[in-house]
């Protein structure tokens, strides 16, 4: 899959936080939830300061000293776009100076998706309207 | 991670009947069902009441006894309001004063499962429609109009407001009012004991109500089972917790096995009741020393159901705890969005946390909530 060069959160839809180095997403559009580990909230930091999108592997697989972190980093990226938690980005004026946190054993990046909430945003649910006027679901 | 992703909310641009509402046309619509309502609160004589929700002052103006009977008990327990209301909200009973809520200018096709309106993002006016299982019809229609703090109510019948709405009336309407107060509805319980409390958050079934009920029996303050009102001041001093509705949920069967001596404090079970349904127990009515206005916020626990009979305090990472209670809020308050996640963040940052893994010996809770307090207060 080729990527965009640049990506970003696609924010306001997806909101992200770090703690401690790990990730919280939040896609408001799906209703989905993710949990990442310190390395996919690495990915992240450096798509969020406009790090182009084939330098994260190669700067990450650097930092944990690790040569997996190539090909992880590609199948996370591709899964994000795919999922529209990011999208294409114009080329920022400059990529932010951004000094990874200290480098702990190194994990692949997948992230892990939750999607018990997601049925609360299915649109159209109630689509009959009884005769005083209050809409209800069909009896089906 | 699994291959496919999960189905997108559908907005249509200017097509069906998800199309955008045109902010002048959502300010139009507000001003007429404000003046119905005004109307029907004439015909219906007004019942209402001014209540300071953690010091903040709201006025609800309620078309008649049946009506007043099923929303005020659920809010009783907040002192009358001295200051001026920053919310004026009109209750309507269509039963009572026959008057049907103005037609809207959105389909009923146009309803999120949650509730909430699509088309009407970043308007002036937010609306959402209040939908309880077991029943399949919207039983009250909610309109807020931001800037001005006023909001309509409009029930299909006061007299027959489902359990889950009398438990919790208007929760909609108090989401999105009391963040402009700096207060926030948190999905988490909340117990203490003197002025300290714990946060208990969790996805639903992780054991935070049982827990919270089982605190109560025990003597524990309370603020809430399901959801709680937290203001993360911005001096950086501690988080307060403040119960917004002064009522548990339980399901029958569970009071039964486990709480007999709170099945007093249970409502009878509606009409309509599925055998499956939770009961409502009253504590404004039955332990109003213990319904707890204002405490202060020490740690954060995690309940997770476990095996073996013991209860244990255990290591928690920010990001679970995060994760813990910022999905289940922030999607289910319809507008609630990024600005809620990034305080629950903030507070999850401020305060200790554990998780509790609960044992089956349930006599063992209420002796590891007062370890949790004494250890995370320290």
């Amino acid at each position: 899959m080729k990527l965009p060069t640049y990506l970003r959160p696609h924010t306001p839809a997806v909101k992200s936080e770090i703690l401690d180095g790990e990730l919280v997403l939040i896609d408001f559009d799906s209703g989905a939830y993710y949990s990442g580990n310190h390395v996919a909230g690495a990915v992240w930091q450096l798509l969020q300061v406009g790090t182009p999108s084939e330098a994260v592997g190669p700067r990450i697989a650097e930092h944990f000293a690790d040569p997996r972190a190539e090909d992880d980093v590609a199948r996370l990226l591709a899964f994000l776009v795919e999922t529209k938690l990011v999208v294409s980005a114009e080329a920022p004026p400059e990529t932010l100076p951004f000094e990874l946190p200290p480098a702990q054993s190194y994990e692949d990046p997948a992230l892990e998706r939750f999607e018990d909430m997601a049925e609360l945003l299915i649109l159209d649910p109630i689509h009959e309207v009884e005769e005083e006027g209050w809409p209800h679901r069909p009896k089906s | 991670m699994t291959d496919s992703p999960a189905p997108r909310a559908r907005i249509i641009q200017g097509q069906g009947d998800a199309a955008r509402i045109p902010a002048a046309r959502a300010q139009e619509y507000f001003e007429e069902a404000w003046e119905a309502a005004g109307r029907a609160l004439v015909e219906g004589r007004d019942t209402g009441r001014c209540l300071a929700i953690a010091g903040e002052a709201l006025r609800l103006r309620i078309t008649g006894e049946a009506m007043a009977r099923s929303i005020l008990p659920g809010l009783t327990h907040h002192p009358e309001a001295e200051d001026v209301p920053g919310l004026e909200v009109r209750i309507v009973d269509a039963e009572v004063t026959g008057e049907s809520l103005p037609e809207p200018p959105w389909s009923a096709r146009a309803y999120l499962a949650r509730g909430d309106v699509a088309g009407l993002e970043d308007g002036p006016v937010r609306a959402a429609g209040t939908l309880h299982a077991p029943t399949t019809s919207i039983e009250a229609v909610t309109l807020y109009h931001r800037e001005s703090g006023r909001a309509v109510f409009w029930a299909r019948s006061g007299a027959r407001l489902s359990p889950q709405e009398r438990a919790g009336p208007m929760r909609y309407l108090l989401s999105w009012w009391l963040p402009t107060r700096g207060l926030n509805l948190v999905h988490a319980a909340a117990v203490g004991r003197g002025s300290r409390a714990l946060l208990l958050a969790g996805p639903s079934g992780s054991g935070k109500s049982t827990t919270s009920l089982l605190a109560l029996r025990a003597g524990f303050r309370f603020a809430g089972d399901d959801y709680v009102l937290v203001r993360l001041p911005e001096d950086g001093s501690a988080p307060r917790v403040h119960c917004l509705y002064a009522s548990a949920k339980v399901f029958r069967a569970e009071l039964s096995r486990r709480l007999p001596d709170l099945a007093a404090w249970a409502d009878p079970p509606h009409p309509e009741e599925d055998p499956g349904e939770k009961a409502t127990l009253a504590l404004a009515a039955h332990a109003p020393d213990q319904v707890a206005l204002d405490l202060e916020v020490v740690g954060l626990l995690c309940p997770v159901v476990r095996g073996g009979p013991d209860c244990s305090l255990e290591p928690i990472t920010a990001a679970a705890t995060l994760r813990a209670t910022a999905p289940s809020t922030a999607l289910q308050l319809p507008y609630a969005g990024a600005a809620l996640v990034g305080r629950l963040a903030e507070l999850v940052r401020r305060l200790p946390r554990r998780r509790l893994a609960l044992g089956e010996d349930l006599t063992r809770v209420p002796a590891a909530l007062d370890a949790a307090l004494e250890e995370l207060a320290r």
